[in-house]
């Protein structure tokens, strides 16, 4: 075992040794690391850049379907809002703001959360 | 190529990436990929676990790379990714196995150049070196790999660590001095 190859007296001398012992075998793993992370990188590239595509490309359609519910909102909004105004219930225009811009205000931050938590893959970055 | 592995990129070469660029991704991942992967490799101590993290670090990178605003270098930002990848994989309790025999611990045979005494026994310092290295608390493990294996400054470690730059440097010298006292307890040099 070790202690038979090395025998050095003096524990100054053992500890530079040890030293130096370690040094190189950190620069023999670190070369080795280096060597194993080229040899697999086109595979990893390849499945993380095919991951990456599929999550995008899922976020596009979300971002879509949201586009299309809020302008769908939007447009009955207006169509009822258009209708009420022609027959001159101005009190229940009014009263229909009030709930919009407070229904918008109460929702807000919790679309902005779940954005936030769907972009970041749900653990930060 | 990017000439300083730890200089910023380019903005256009970000702007390119996140149009969904190749060439782009390629370039600006050619240095923080080995980087990554060393940190994973050496943390989780698999080659198989270093793979998927790795994966998953690079994902994340690529999907969020709009948030990437330039005020750190691009390494240092990537590394941040894979350490909270590394962190959520071991909260689903896949914890460090270093079960699997990785090839960096094993010495390739150099049989013509090395003797055969001397192969067994570099063997035998890095399979000390990697109990003893899996033996160190998690904060000095991950600031000597950051350091030695990964190749980051002290600043650096400091702001992926999230921690001042004299607990980085405290935790890397004591980091040594443990590494140095379970080998020395395993009979080397």
């Amino acid at each position: 075992m070790p202690e038979d190859k090395f025998h050095p007296s003096d524990q100054h001398h053992r500890q530079d040794l040890l030293a130096s012992l370690l040094d190189t075998e950190i620069q023999k793993i670190v070369d080795a690391t280096a060597e194993l992370a080229k040899d697999k990188r086109v595979a990893i590239m390849n499945q993380a850049l095919a991951q990456s595509n599929q999550v995008l490309a899922e976020r596009k359609v979300k971002e879509g379907q949201q586009l299309l519910i809020f302008t769908s909102c939007a447009l009955l909004f207006l169509v009822v809002l258009a209708l009420l105004v022609l027959s001159g219930q101005a009190l229940i225009v009014l009263g229909l703001f009030g709930i919009s811009t407070l229904v918008t205000l109460i929702t807000l931050p919790a679309i902005e959360s779940y954005h936030r938590h769907y972009t970041n893959m749900g653990g930060g970055l | 190529m990017l000439q300083n592995p730890f200089a910023k990129p380019p903005n256009t070469l970000v702007n390119r990436a996140i149009r969904g660029d190749r060439e782009a991704i390629d370039l600006l991942f050619e240095d923080a990929y080995p980087a990554i992967y060393a940190y994973c490799l050496h943390m989780s101590g698999s080659e198989d676990q270093a793979q998927e993290l790795t994966q998953e670090a690079l994902t994340r990178a690529i999907i969020n790379l709009n948030k990437f605003r330039g005020d750190s270098s691009f390494i240092t930002w990537t590394i941040s990714i894979a350490i909270n990848v590394h962190k959520d994989a071991l909260k689903k309790e896949r914890s460090d196995s270093f079960e699997d025999l990785d090839p960096c611990y094993n010495p390739p045979a150099q049989a013509l150049e090395e003797s055969l005494e001397g192969l067994v026994l570099r063997k035998a310092f890095r399979k000390d070196l990697r109990e003893a290295l899996k033996k160190l608390p998690h904060p000095q493990r991950q600031a000597f790999i950051l350091k030695h294996l990964v190749g980051l400054s002290y600043e650096q470690i400091a702001e992926v660590a999230s921690c001042p730059l004299g607990t980085v440097r405290s935790r890397i010298h004591n980091s040594i001095q443990s590494l140095k006292r379970l080998l020395e307890e395993k009979g080397w040099p």
